[in-house]
């Protein structure tokens, strides 16, 4: 019995499986060349300018980005050199008086660096010299609308007058803890003489400046104190400010020159806690003035003064106080001050295109393009001036363009899917934050969005566990929730008061070519 | 020359040595496309993949076997994976012209060329074909047949008596018509 037959087959199939078996066919010269031109070889050198192409574009993307960041600085940096050939240009003779006697546009008020706390406290005329308070005539009328706060305008002016100084910092006080307190942050690497480093600042939206106020001028201040003061004039040309006090605080705290800078911890972590003095020292003295004239409680609580204080407008719009005042004279025009917000980082999302190439089966290299949304939220409540309590919540989304370099282990291949775990370093570049405010006065809801230009970067290392889903032979989507460790020192900005954790957690979600 | 030192020197990328080996099976294997493909256009562009397939995978042939039987399997495969490509529809369609078959005559194709015998095998619609290449041709069983197919093993009987009736209505006419 033949096999056919074992089979079931008929006579049939074993002439037509004899008819076939050998049957030929002329082949064309071209499907041999198709051959040629589709073997490995060839595969191999697409695979590699696949390669290069993708790292070529990736560090070209890093480079515009970095381009991008480090072009914002020096804009900045030029403003501030431009500043101080001002100053050291400028004539004198306004300042060596001592006198107050400005332009109508021109902002009163300069901060002492010198005057610390203790000092505030217990000397009254110090406290009113180390605030440095003085007041043009415009901003008597616009700003300071009691008696009491005119009085101690001219008190101030007097004062200032009479001793000749300048309502700023002494020779014999030349404010040890601005350098002993200022923090060095590795991610600017930029600080001036007396150790205070430039500050990105910006306010609301405006575009940002570096140290256009104090510290910018630290120089003078242990010199000639009359520069400080044109300085700041040419500097700040917003007016007085009001500011409102939350109810554990004074009613109503008539201060100059704290202006409102937009979210920036790195005011904060820059500058360091000598401004913060220095803005306390403003407040308290002018409290202390006040109360001296019997319209208001002295008992004014330090807390809530520093740069760095969450602050919120009449617009509803939460900010930080700050000694830099590129401020929307509209926007200054009143500030409430705000009891500590709840912020918190509430992760990052990231969205990504990357290349990959495996080193080994299950080995892989990978880099690529990332895109990441740092989140951040504050809540505060405080009272506005009908007495309603309003709960303020903004949530904030910094935005970077980073690349990684990564490795991924490959656990599972399947046709479909594949699965890996993954971790290496990043680097991304902060270009935009984004503002959502929402208020809500009562039953009525108030909902604000802004942005702003972000000048930070990040270097962090991501691990993660990824799934991954075949999109033909090169192609796949994935989702890889993880881990974010970010290298002390060059961790995202945060807000406000928030120092970042540096492990967090991350999302993140792509396209990926791999070969 | 023999096929293990062929398949030694396609390995170490002699350029000589593939050419060779494509020459002694193309052939025959483009005979192998065209019976599943239908058309020469589809067949080339299958033995053209398939061949590219063997230089890549030749060193997983472990010399177990003929070599063009290991070659011949691959580009059935090959076929067959371009097939999957069509619709399904395709693969099982209720093909009307069974209805009218006619009844079946034991026939040993004798007389006939095997040139006339493909041609006849192409006019077949393709879920006919395929099957009828694997059981008839290839001595792939039905089990077999719908494992690579992903069909039914009663799909793939039916499927197959119904290509084999057909055809030898075709070749009937074709003798009549020769006749």
């Amino acid at each position: 019995m033949s096999e056919d037959e074992k089979k079931g087959k008929s006579g049939f199939e074993a002439s037509l499986q004899e008819a076939m078996a050998n049957y030929r066919e002329p082949v064309d010269p071209a499907v041999w060349q198709g051959v040629m031109a589709g073997m490995a070889p060839k595969q191999k050198r697409r695979a590699i300018v696949w390669w290069w192409w993708g790292a070529a574009a990736s560090l070209l993307l890093l480079l515009g980005a970095g381009t991008l960041w480090w072009s914002q600085g020096t804009q900045s940096g030029q403003m501030l050199a431009e500043q101080t050939a001002t100053e050291k240009t400028a004539p004198t003779e306004e300042s060596s008086k001592g006198k107050l006697d400005r332009s109508e546009n021109e902002v009163p008020l300069i901060l002492d660096g010198s005057a610390s706390e203790n000092q505030v406290k217990e000397d009254g005329a110090t406290d009113e010299q180390a605030a440095g308070l003085t007041a043009s005539k415009a901003n008597t009328d616009l700003a300071l609308t009691s008696t009491n706060a005119k009085e101690l305008t001219r008190k101030l002016e007097g004062q200032a007058a009479s001793q000749d100084l300048p309502a700023t910092a002494t020779e014999e006080e030349p404010a040890p803890v601005i350098a002993a307190n200022s923090p060095s942050n590795p991610k600017t690497g930029t600080r001036n003489s007396d150790g205070l480093s430039t500050d990105p600042n910006a306010a609301f939206g405006a575009p940002k400046q570096r140290d256009a106020g104090l510290a910018s001028t630290s120089n003078d201040r242990s010199g000639n104190a009359g520069d400080l003061k044109d300085t700041k004039v040419d500097a700040i040309p917003y007016r007085v400010a009001f500011l409102d006090v939350v109810p554990d605080l004074p009613q109503q705290l008539e201060a100059t020159d704290l202006a409102v800078s937009p979210f920036s911890k790195k005011s904060r972590k820059k500058v360091g806690r000598s401004s913060s003095t220095w803005l306390l020292a403003a407040a308290v003295g002018t409290m202390q003035t006040q109360s001296s004239t019997g319209s208001r409680s002295p008992s004014f609580s330090t807390q809530g003064l520093a740069t760095g204080n969450p602050v919120v407008n009449s617009n509803d719009e939460l900010g930080y106080l700050s000694e830099d005042a590129s401020v929307p004279e509209e926007i200054v025009e009143r500030v409430v001050l705000l009891p500590k917000p709840e912020e918190d980082y509430t992760g990052s999302v990231t969205a990504a295109f990357t290349v990959q190439y495996f080193l080994l089966p299950r080995l892989s290299v990978e880099t690529g393009l990332l895109h990441t949304s740092h989140q951040f939220s504050s809540k505060v409540v405080y009272l506005n001036d009908f007495g309603e309590r309003v709960h303020l919540e903004s949530n904030f989304s910094d935005r970077y363009l980073g690349a990684p370099l990564q490795l991924n282990y490959y656990f599972l291949q399947s046709k479909r899917f594949n699965g890996y775990v993954g971790g290496g370093l990043a680097l991304e570049f902060g270009y935009s934050r984004r503002v959502s405010n929402t208020s809500s006065p009562d039953d009525a809801w108030v909902v604000s969005e802004s942005s702003s230009s972000l000048d930070d970067f990040n270097l962090l290392t991501p691990v993660g566990l990824g799934l991954g889903y075949n999109l033909g032979r090169y192609f796949s989507l994935y989702a890889q929730p993880g881990l974010t460790f970010f290298v002390p020192g060059f961790e995202p900005e945060g807000i406000g008061n928030l120092e970042v954790d540096a492990l967090q957690p991350n999302f993140r979600t792509g396209l990926r070519f791999h070969f | 020359m023999t096929e293990a030192q062929l398949v030694e020197q396609c390995l170490k990328g002699n350029a000589f040595a593939q050419r060779r080996l494509y020459d002694q099976y193309s052939e025959l294997l483009m005979g192998v496309c065209l019976r599943y493909m239908g058309s020469r256009e589809l067949a080339q562009d299958v033995l053209q993949e398939g061949f590219i397939r063997v230089f890549r995978k030749l060193d997983t042939y472990k010399g177990e076997g003929a070599l063009g039987a290991w070659i011949r399997r691959i580009m059935v495969n090959t076929a067959l994976e371009h097939l999957r490509k069509l619709k399904k529809q395709e693969m099982t369609a209720d093909f009307q012209e069974a209805d009218y078959l006619i009844p079946e005559r034991e026939q040993t194709l004798s007389g006939i060329g095997a040139k006339e015998i493909m041609q006849l095998i192409q006019q077949l619609p393709v879920g006919y074909r395929t099957v009828l290449n694997l059981y008839a041709v290839e001595g792939y069983n039905h089990r077999e047949i719908a494992e690579q197919l992903g069909i039914s093993e009663g799909t793939s009987k039916s499927q197959y008596s119904r290509a084999r009736n057909l055809l030898k209505k075709m070749l009937n006419r074709q003798t009549i018509s020769a006749k």
